[in-house]
């Protein structure tokens, strides 16, 4: 007997992977801002909508890595005044996805594999490229933000445009590697982190070595495990960018601030750090719990020692969550007149959940739809 | 009654023993996050008790089914169709209904829904009364998956869910930094053992094409090396659940807690789920002979450690702890050893009595100041070998150092991870910049 959340029941013509990743990526570009409730400075973000639509929208590889390489671009423009290695990494990296496209254009998809693999090297953050992508969470989270909401759309342009190549099947093994050692080594930095921004920075990093290793197992047909890292790295951390944002704004620098108890004044923010620290390690109900079985079914099929590796990372990662999230916010309470969360904040909250409950209840959704659709 | 009906009826029964307490602990939460002050104690703790005890009903439901209808038992997985399908790649809803999954599925619904009756009034006007209940029902839910899941996907979502609830009831009184570091204690010692479970979990798809337990009936025809390494990646989980040795350390910091979670978690429920996980494995362990020797030799230390610390300790909690250690690595042991009937048994009547003894732990001191302390003899061990009672009663009282020793395996790993973050530090330059972050 089909249960109700079976996925065939959800997977319609008219829902289709691409249009689930360009809300989803639509709704991480503009969260920040309505969470913040900032009324001006909205044109960036308007103009990286309407490069992430054409970017999924088109057939055209070239076009596509032409679209992802403009975003990176304008990314990397507003970073410059913020942090130059950030601007100088995100330049590079929009250098690459153009030497992509222009590899497409001219019938070179290989080549075009190899660039775009390049760019997400820079863009995930994997050891030792992450200065720019690390700093980038210190001197301006809404960028950090805006880059990791361009990260899925990326993922599906590489997927359908050059990961059915002979390279990445042959590359595989060394992407993964590569990943997932950059993984481990920031999952072990996050256990000695003391501070929220320090936890922030390295999950970034550890789920950027995820995501390289989940798409290079993608090399070998997994595609639904890079898509839905991919989409999970998005929501989870860009949910706790935002709740720590609104934490800031409340009590000040997040690298200074003294342990104690928050949880008594704030318990709304507590509970969405919580809720997005927890997906991002697997809690399960959340899409997060199905991104690490699909990607440790994948990296196992590649190579045991990184899947072990992984699983450890993702432990260590937990470990180190918890740990911090506990600095912050439990403990002998520490006295704090700002309110909670408002309702603007509330709200996005709710919505990222949604997301990472919905996608982590009947993943089938988007899985299915892109299976077939990459296949 | 046919057997269709009866299948359908257990269907259901089954997925409202699990779905009841976790809907009625979400939408408790919902409305505690939107509008708190509507809610009173009162209905906070009437939706979730009622919603345990309707979980309880639905489990002897099943239980019913299958034990009372003559000529339609339904024994075996029960299927809800996949969470996920890619490739040949799924992960299948299924319940894994027999004896052993009904037990404990009883076991756990009973003593939750009394344990929720109980705390209505012991924790009657308690800061956090409304996040308690919101905690069980969650911990009802991955009781409930736990007991029924057929697939070891959805067992570890279980897994996970009793693991969140137990780290989070430690640190219930949040307020003070030691519940704080023991819940963090907790929960790493959980999170890293999982490590076990989820190794384990990827090999059996890899090399039995399922994660469904009932795949490891199949588990003689693996190469010896095999079946021992997945068995032994089972037997790491459980001992970091059950607190087996050397993982034993976590066991009395987690009652920190409010008493009514100590005895669902640490005397009741909780505190046997690795039993549970060893006596669903039982078929592979057969398999396996030289992990169910350690496994023995882990249970009867455990046992030993745990009945000479028991008899030192001070504190009736930590006593009851203790003796409830010694029990539970009796019963790993019983497992190892093949006995999984007796073991089943035990597991039952033991968690009974130590839920019963937890619950009662307040007014048992309260007797003790009432009537006064029993005076114990010396023990025969004592009087034969005074100098190695003497050690042995000074190692009890330090529990063997057991927490300095895994500080001490523990401590190279962070040592390492503050090299890296040296490292990185050099490579980024951000740690001594000031940061402008918006």
């Amino acid at each position: 007997m089909p249960m109700p959340w079976n996925s065939s029941v959800f997977v319609s013509g008219s829902i289709a992977a691409p249009a689930i990743i360009i809300t989803c990526a639509l709704t991480l570009l503009f969260a920040p801002h309505v969470a913040s409730r900032r009324r001006s400075g909205w044109m960036g973000e308007l103009a990286l909508a309407v490069l992430l639509v054409v970017s999924l929208a088109t057939t055209s590889g070239a076009i596509s890595f032409g679209a992802t390489a403009a975003a990176a671009f304008i990314i990397a423009g507003e970073a410059l005044r913020r942090s130059r290695t950030a601007a100088l990494t995100l330049a590079l990296a929009g250098l690459a996805l153009v030497g992509a496209a222009l590899a497409m254009q001219l019938g070179h998809p290989q080549v075009a594999f190899v660039a775009s693999i390049v760019s997400f090297a820079m863009r995930a953050g994997v050891f030792p490229l992450h200065g720019g992508i690390g700093s980038l969470t210190h001197r301006s989270l809404t960028l950090q933000l805006q880059q990791l909401a361009t990260l899925p759309t990326s993922v599906f342009v590489h997927l359908r445009f050059v990961d059915h190549e002979a390279i990445a099947y042959e590359l595989a093994p060394a992407i993964v590697a590569i990943g997932t050692a950059s993984a481990l080594a920031f999952a072990l930095i996050a256990l000695v982190q003391p501070s929220l921004h320090g936890l922030l920075r390295t999950s970034v990093l550890m789920h950027g070595g995820m995501l390289f290793a989940a798409v290079g197992a993608a090399g070998r047909g997994h595609h639904a495990a890079a898509l839905l890292v991919s989409i999970t790295l998005g929501l989870a951390i860009s949910g706790l960018g935002i709740m720590l944002a609104a934490l800031q704004a409340r009590v000040g620098d997040l690298d200074t601030l003294a342990p104690g108890g928050r949880a008594r004044a704030f318990p709304r923010l507590a509970l969405g750090v919580a809720l997005f620290g927890g997906a991002a390690v697997g809690m399960p109900g959340t899409s997060g719990f199905i991104a690490d079985d699909l990607l440790l079914h994948a990296l196992w099929q590649e190579s045991v020692p990184s899947a072990v590796m992984m699983i450890i990372a993702s432990a260590l990662l937990a470990v180190g969550t918890l740990r911090t999230f506990a600095l912050a916010f439990l403990g002998t309470p520490v006295p704090v007149l700002a309110p909670d969360l408002d309702a603007a904040e509330r709200g996005v909250l709710v919505v990222l959940v949604l997301w990472l409950v919905v996608l982590g209840v009947v993943p089938g959704m988007l899985v299915d739809p892109a299976t077939r659709l990459l296949q | 009654m046919s057997a269709e009906t009866v299948e359908l009826v257990m269907r259901w029964a089954v997925l409202l023993a699990i779905l009841l307490p976790l809907v009625a602990a979400i939408l408790i939460g919902l409305l505690l996050m939107g509008r708190g002050r509507w809610l009173g104690e009162d209905a906070v703790a009437r939706t979730i008790t009622s919603a345990l005890f309707a979980s309880a009903a639905a489990s002897l439901v099943a239980g019913a089914c299958h034990v009372f209808v003559p000529g339609s038992r339904v024994p075996g997985n029960i299927e809800y169709g996949d969470w996920l399908a890619v490739g040949n790649y799924a992960v299948p809803i299924v319940a894994l209904v027999d004896g052993i999954a009904l037990a404990f599925s009883l076991l756990a619904a009973a003593l939750t829904a009394l344990v929720a009756r109980f705390s209505r009034t012991y924790l009657h006007k308690e800061p956090g009364f409304a996040r308690f209940f919101v905690l069980l029902g969650l911990f009802a839910a991955g009781a409930q998956l736990v007991a029924f899941a057929g697939a070891l996907d959805v067992f570890f979502a279980g897994w996970e869910l009793i693991g969140i609830s137990s780290a989070m009831f430690i640190g219930f009184f949040h307020d003070r930094d030691e519940p704080v570091r023991s819940s963090v204690r907790a929960f790493a010692t959980y999170r890293l053992c999982d490590v076990g479970l989820l190794i384990a979990m990827v090999t059996m798809h890899e090399v039995l094409g399922s994660t469904r337990f009932s795949a490891l009936a199949t588990a003689g025809t693996l190469p010896p090396l095999e079946s021992a390494t997945i068995a032994a990646l089972f037997l790491l989980s459980a001992m970091g659940k059950s607190a087996q040795l050397p993982f034993s350390g976590w066991l009395p910091r987690a009652m920190e807690g409010p008493t009514p979670s100590s005895a669902l978690f640490y005397g009741a429920v909780s505190i046997h789920a690795g039993l549970y996980l060893m006596l669903r494995v039982a078929p592979l362990l057969a398999e396996a002979p030289v992990v169910a020797g350690v496994g023995v030799l882990v249970g009867a230390g455990t046992a030993l450690y745990a009945a000479a610390v028991a008899r030192v300790h001070t504190d009736a909690k930590g006593a009851l702890a203790h003796a409830t250690l010694s029990q539970i690595g009796l019963i790993l042991a019983e497992i190892c050893l093949g006995l999984t009937t007796l073991a089943l048994v035990h597991l039952v009547c033991h968690a009974l009595l130590r839920a019963y003894q937890y619950l009662r732990a307040p007014n048992m001191l309260h007797d003790v100041h009432q009537h006064g302390h029993t005076e114990h003899r010396a023990m025969m061990f004592a009087r034969v070998a005074p100098r190695l009672s003497a050690r042995l009663y000074a190692a009890s009282v330090h529990r063997w150092r057991l927490d300095e020793r895994i500080d001490g395996l523990i401590a190279p790993v962070l040592r390492l991870a503050r090299a890296l973050a040296r490292i990185d530090g050099r490579l980024s330059g951000v740690t001594d910049r000031h940061h402008d972050a918006t």
